[in-house]
């Protein structure tokens, strides 16, 4: 009985009859596996698609109000940019039915749609508190691109959407 | 010792019930704040979701929006808790795990909705998955299984550690497909993804403005900026180095093997996480502590290596605490 460094039971059995039983071992793993591809987002279950390409540009979304000064998205409406930018990706999203090609080939008019839509989701969904003493007439929502230029990334911001002066 | 990290001891490594008390009391605590997002009981709270909106989990099922009512909240939150007591206590696992399951999914495909919105806790539901999965297989390995005995016949600590492992290397080897295959898949692995990487620059400087954006003001230290300086400068470094982590994910199963590719390979995904930590601003938290208990295990090791220097049982060490089974680690 040969007994082994990390586990308690010896290895009775030949490394190659060890080597095949292995689909059998890993059979939990590889179920999990199957399920996560398959199902893509059905939680817990995930096909973890993070990062898994990198284009030469990407974008996310910042706030300014009426002077042009940027407004802390966490402080001011407990949402970080990066939920923010989902929003906002979502819209662009909703946009594609009406328009072909990229986002990143329409125009600031085009994506103001998305723009508007997720000012007025910030506004009437997820923070309609922040908004009631009218500290945030004419808030802005600037997205701003990054795209690899010689082989450096550069940013350029677009003020795409507005919230009225007036409103409430 | 060197030997022993090539031997392949998957199905045959044993977890002492002492290890399991360690870990399941650690991962209680982690699954009460991946539910609820916080460790404060006073602050519980679900939101409410967009059922049209891509829902995700139970909820693209379900409408789970009564599950935001204060009512509902407290109740689900104290029976959570119960339940928590239940499967620290270690009786009736089956009916602590399943309770568990159904509370965290209902709870996190809200919290997870919409869809891609985030994955931080997701890996904490797949390991819970995996537990109640082995505390359902486990009685019927017994009834339907017997032709086949080389099957993996586990004793409770052994199946619940083993099969949260597994869950978690599921969780890193398909985000590794996944970039295998969206980055444009390709006979090498991530071959293609590793092309791509130097423009994961354009993600560092998104990352560096979003985090400025959240609190209108840039982060204190520049250790991103110097990394966007340095991948701009070094793209082939930054394939190699950045790449490493993409392999580890890909064969984060060999930790499976033995309880020496755990320890590696947990320090490795552990190191890999929080470099993306400093740089991407990201928080790994869940998956950083998962690794902790379940793969490097250093209580296991502390032990291992107490004993050895000390010469604590002439050559042997009883890793179950010589409580249970009686068998001795010999080398």
């Amino acid at each position: 009985m040969s007994g082994t460094i990390f586990s308690t039971q010896p290895l009775s059995e030949s490394p190659l009859k060890r080597l095949a039983m292995i689909p059998v071992y890993m059979a939990p793993m590889i179920a999990a596996i199957i399920l996560s591809y398959c199902t893509g987002e059905m939680y817990p279950f995930s096909s973890f698609p993070m990062y898994s390409k990198f284009d030469d540009r990407t974008y996310y979304v910042i706030l300014r109000d009426a002077e042009g000064k940027q407004i802390p998205t966490a402080e001011a409406f407990q949402v970080f940019a990066s939920q923010l930018k989902k929003e906002y990706g979502r819209h662009l999203d909703d946009l594609k039915e009406d328009h072909e090609g990229s986002h990143f080939d329409w125009s600031a008019e085009v994506r103001g749609e998305a723009g508007q839509a997720t000012l007025d989701w910030l506004r009437t969904d997820r923070a309609p508190d922040a908004f009631k003493d009218g500290r945030y007439t004419g808030m802005e929502l600037v997205d701003v691109r990054i795209t690899m230029e010689d082989g450096k990334p550069v940013e350029k911001g677009e003020v795409v959407a507005r919230l009225p002066p007036s409103a409430p | 010792m060197i030997k022993a990290f090539f031997r392949n001891e998957l199905g045959m490594i044993e977890y002492s019930r002492w290890e399991w008390i360690i870990i399941r009391t650690v991962f209680a605590f982690l699954l009460w704040g991946a539910t609820w997002h916080t460790f404060n009981p006073g602050a519980i709270d679900i939101p409410e979701y967009d059922t049209s909106n891509n829902p995700n989990g139970l909820a693209a099922l379900f409408n789970l929006n009564w599950l935001a009512g204060t009512g509902a909240t407290a109740v689900s939150a104290i029976l959570f808790f119960l339940f928590l007591v239940l499967y620290l206590s270690g009786f009736f696992p089956l009916v602590a795990v399943s309770g568990l399951l159904v509370i965290h999914s209902a709870v996190g495909a809200i919290f997870a909705s919409p869809q891609k919105d985030h994955h931080a806790t997701q890996v904490v539901g797949l390991v819970l998955l995996g537990q109640f999965v082995f505390l359902v297989w486990r009685p019927l390995r017994r009834l339907i299984w017997t032709k086949y005995s080389r099957a993996p016949h586990y004793s409770l600590p052994t199946g619940m550690i083993v099969f949260s492992q597994q869950m978690m290397c599921a969780g890193y080897v398909v985000s590794a497909i996944s970039k295998w295959i969206n980055s444009g898949g390709g006979i090498l692995p991530g071959a293609k993804w590793l092309a791509q990487l130097p423009n994961i620059v354009v993600q560092f400087v998104k990352n560096e403005g979003q985090a400025t954006a959240d609190f209108a003001r840039p982060p204190e230290d520049d250790f991103n900026r110097q990394v966007v300086e340095w991948v701009t400068m070094h793209p082939t470094e930054a394939i190699l180095l950045f790449g490493m982590g993409f392999y580890l994910e890909l064969l984060a199963f060999v930790a499976l093997i033995n309880r020496g590719w755990a320890f590696l390979l947990g320090v490795g995904l552990f190191a890999m996480h929080s470099m993306i930590s400093e740089i991407m601003r990201l928080n790994f938290f869940y998956n950083k502590m998962l690794l902790l208990i379940f793969f490097i295990n250093l209580p296991f090791w502390l032990r291992f290596f107490f004993r050895r220097a000390t010469g604590a049982g002439s050559g042997t060490v009883a890793v179950d605490g010589g409580t249970s089974l009686g068998r001795t680690l010999s080398w």
